[in-house]
């Protein structure tokens, strides 16, 4: 790869964020076009799209980006301008700018076309306020009629750039350029900081430079001009009096120590960002992950009762565990992503879809900010962007439809993401018609997945979408049946370790819920001893412990167990033997784990014992020989032993394993252990 | 501590040759153009089996196995072998003669079929034979479908019999899916 290419690929990193960060912005304005800050942030975001389109030319991108940008920038002077009409079509032209630059991605090019007709919309929105439109920016801000304006004002700029500038495909010339474009500049290097001839590092920039410009146009212009190197320079912008003297090289000598200062250790002022590979962070992720196990393994090693006569050691196994959780979640930290990465672009799926069926749908984010491990983030994708289009194509109503249901016109689909615990809660609300139960439950029935004669509750009908080859049958005549089905949404949501239940209001629309674990790789977990055995039981499941007496559980011939709780009654699995471990301790006293299952309903798991909670990392069970009883994975315990994590999902519905061998782990006994 | 290996180096076999110097070599016939294979061997129950070398990767003590309710039979469960989780299959319980009980004397040969590590609890790991191609014979064919496991007999200079394990066929194809009941 080039260096060329890696700025390529790294700017085409930074256009997708920007693109999806204007939209944001573009969509908030939309509810409150007063906010001007809002319309500043989506300002900078194209231009900077428009700055590094420029800089590898790039050349319809930088068109229509001037054309967003002219129209943004009219909106800052005239606020009425900004109509939903006119944020509809600013939207529209992120689109086809996020088009063109997969297309210049690719290599390829987008239709010739492509562009054209939305640039003219911008252009006649901007002419409409008055704005005379250049259709080929020659320099960034050079659009201005300067003859107009008041009597220019003296600025002046120090512009340190870090050495590492030119590294990320910026180049400072430009700025001098831009200077240039909105008034009459003057221009001091300082080339103390530059190396002999054969120290030099081509690719490092050495050089600081102090800007004199005058200028009519307004602060932020000439603030904007700088832009794109916030983040790795220090730029500092003062008004000055009086036109300086022409500065002299001598003189930029004494201010050297100064700046020299200023950018002395530490750094702070570069919060700024690093891209790392994401290998190395998985490797880390692994390594935290081993550590943890190898502290679970001290500790189980050390003497308690040492433990507790050393109130030193005490204090420093205390810390070590603080530390490395700390350590943990920063780690994660590095992973986790907002998940208005993913919320963004079903924003588009939203509005393809409602202009392919003549639907009027609003899209309405809430706790975009929310993050999540970049694997849940990634693979979430698919999965939402399927029941938003699902929402879209079959809970919405056409505009006529709802209007005689006596909703409004257009549709709404509520997306939400917020953080409970260590799990993260993502919703898909639409107000639309609701699921219809009556079809589903015919179609189950004709598929053999429930029996007619049953009374099926309601709850029950809607998770039956869920199930395989449901979903496109509702949908025979239409659109939405290309695509994963929703039984492949479940699959994959059951891959991230998530649940996902369905709620719908005949007439008032359905409601999806996701539930996902934070991060996959390190999990809270429940440790228990059932016959011997020790499993986990995931911390997000549980709802609560209890212990009772043995003759409290009640069988329901021909059904299953039960259990009272506080009035209800309450399903519960024998461990030991739905396992087939014959082991199982006739104890007078149980205790029972109360999980919450997929269809929002609760379990009981009775084992002989709750041992603790611990962290655990996943490792997932690869090889095809140990699908068959459905565990979520294993994990290594502090003694170096496998312990296998329930999938409680996969207990509410399976049967008792039958025991295909003596059905115990193989142990040396410990006397044996030492003699080998 | 020993070294898992240093089993395999102390029991002197009493049926087979160590792996070099080469007895054929030593004494000038010309056979250096004929290949050899070389395999580890060992024992369960009185009977000698092997496995080709480069399908092993290690050869681990016993410890302890954890049982995975659901696994097909022969799979006695699972080990941590170092971080990551691997399946045993207990070789006694595979050719249909029981099953095995945990022992300090036994071993897990870790074999590689693909990429996938699968242990082979056997009950001593014996030698690493150098065998020439031609020795191997065909099995003979039967009705039973344990002998579908193997895949050749060696006789060995001692007379003994080693049986030549398929592994394809002993830990399953490699693209089951495990959807099994």
């Amino acid at each position: 790869m080039t260096s060329l290419d890696q700025f390529k690929t790294t700017y085409f990193q930074e256009c997708e964020e920007l693109l999806a960060t204007c939209e944001a912005h573009l969509r908030e304005l939309k509810a409150s076009p007063a906010s001007r800050d809002v319309l500043d942030a989506a300002f900078r975001a194209v231009h900077s799209i428009k700055g590094g389109a420029a800089m590898f030319r790039f050349e319809r991108m930088v068109g229509l980006s001037h054309a967003i940008e002219t129209v943004l920038e009219v909106s800052r002077e005239s606020r009425t301008l900004l109509t939903g009409r006119v944020v509809d079509k600013l939207l529209l032209a992120i689109d086809r700018l996020s088009d063109l630059a997969t297309a210049a991605r690719s290599g390829g090019d987008a239709p010739a076309d492509l562009e054209t007709s939305v640039i003219d919309a911008l252009t006649s929105i901007a002419i409409g306020a008055g704005r005379p439109f250049t259709t080929r920016p020659d320099v960034v801000g050079s659009t201005r009629d300067t003859a107009l304006l008041p009597a220019p004002i003296q600025y002046r700029i120090r512009f340190e750039p870090s050495p590492e500038l030119m590294r990320r495909g910026l180049e400072p010339l430009t700025i001098v350029r831009n200077l240039r474009a909105i008034g009459t500049v003057t221009v001091a290097a300082d080339l103390s900081d530059l190396p002999a001839f054969a120290d030099l590092d081509p690719a490092m920039l050495y050089l600081r430079w102090t800007f004199y410009l005058a200028t009519a146009l307004p602060r932020h212009t000439v603030v904007e001009v700088f832009d794109f190197a916030a983040g790795c320079a220090v730029i500092d912008i003062e008004e000055v009096p009086t036109p300086p003297p022409l500065p002299e090289f001598s003189r930029r000598a004494g201010e050297d120590a100064d700046s020299k200062d200023r950018r002395a250790p530490g750094g702070e002022r570069r919060v700024g960002s690093i891209r790392v590979d994401l290998p190395r962070v998985e490797r880390l992720v692994d390594l935290v992950g081993e550590i943890t196990i190898a502290q679970a393994m001290v500790i189980q090693h050390l003497d308690q009762s040492l433990v507790t006569q050393n109130p030193q050691l005490f204090r420093a196994l205390t810390d070590l565990l603080k530390l490395s959780r700390t350590l943990q979640d920063s780690v994660m930290a590095i992973r986790a992503q907002p998940i208005h990465t993913i919320f963004a672009r079903m924003h588009r799926i939203a509005r393809d879809g409602a202009l392919q069926l003549g639907r009027d749908v609003e899209i309405i984010t809430r706790g975009q900010s929310t993050e999540l491990d970049k694997t849940t983030v990634e693979q979430l994708a698919d999965p939402l962007m399927h029941i938003v289009r699902n929402a879209v194509f079959h809970g919405i109503e056409p505009p006529d439809v709802r209007l005689a249901a006596g909703k409004p016109a257009q549709g709404t689909i509520i997306l939400s993401a917020q953080q409970r615990g260590s799990r993260i809660i993502v919703e898909v609300a639409d107000d639309g018609a609701g699921i219809d139960r009556p079809a589903v439950l015919s179609r189950a029935v004709a598929m053999g997945i429930v029996d007619a004669a049953d009374e099926i509750s309601d709850a029950h009908i809607d998770s039956l979408i869920l199930s395989p080859g449901l979903s496109t049958a509702k949908s025979v005549s239409d659109i939405a049946g290309r695509g994963v089905g929703m039984d492949v949404v479940h699959q994959n949501i059951r891959k991230l370790g998530g649940q996902i239940a369905i709620r719908s209001v005949p007439g008032c629309g359905t409601t999806t819920t996701i539930t996902l674990p934070m991060t996959l790789a390190v999990l809270d977990a429940m440790k228990v001893q059932s016959a011997g055995e020790t499993y986990l039981i995931p911390m997000g499941h549980i709802v609560e412990c209890l212990v009772i007496e043995r003759h409290d559980i009640r069988h329901v011939p021909g059904s299953c167990d039960v259990i009272n709780v506080r009035g209800k009654q309450v399903r519960v699995i024998e461990l030991a033997e739905r396992f087939g471990l014959n082991a199982r301790l006739e104890t007078r006293r149980v205790a029972v784990v109360l999980t919450e299952v997929d269809e929002g309903s609760v379990i009981g798991l009775i084992v002989d014992e709750v041992s603790g909670h611990q962290q655990i990392v996943v490792k997932t069970l690869r090889d095809p020989s140990l699908a068959a009883a459905g565990f979520a994975g294993g994990t290594i315990l502090g003694d170096g032993n496998v312990a296998l994590i329930l999938d409680v999902n996969q207990l509410a519905k399976s049967d008792t394993v039958a025991a295909s061998r003596t059905p115990r782990s193989m142990r040396l006994s410990d006397t044996q252990e030492h003699a080998a | 501590m020993t070294s898992p290996l240093s089993p395999v180096a102390t029991p002197a076999s009493p049926l087979l040759h160590p792996v070099a110097p080469l007895p054929a070599r030593r004494t000038g016939q010309v056979v250096a153009a004929e290949p050899r294979r070389k395999f580890v061997v060992f024992s369960l129950d009185e009977q000698h089996y092997c496995v080709d070398i480069l399908s092993v990767r290690e050869i681990r003590m016993a410890q302890t196995i954890t049982y995975i309710p659901g696994a097909p039979k022969h799979i006695c469960g699972v080990i941590n072998l170092r971080g990551s989780i691997v399946p045993v299959c207990d070789l006694r319980a595979r050719f249909g003669r029981g099953e095995t009980v945990l022992k300090p004397s036994q071993r897990i040969v870790i074999t590689m079929t693909g990429r996938r590590p699968t242990g082979l609890l056997v009950d001593e790991v014996l030698d690493i034979a150098s065998i020439l191609e031609v020795d191997i014979s065909p099995i003979p064919h039967t009705q039973d479908a344990t002998g579908s496991l193997f895949k050749g007999l060696i006789s060995t200079p001692q007379d003994a019999m080693l049986i030549l394990i398929d592994l394809d066929q002993v830990i399953g194809p490699l693209d089951d899916p495990g959807e099994s009941p």
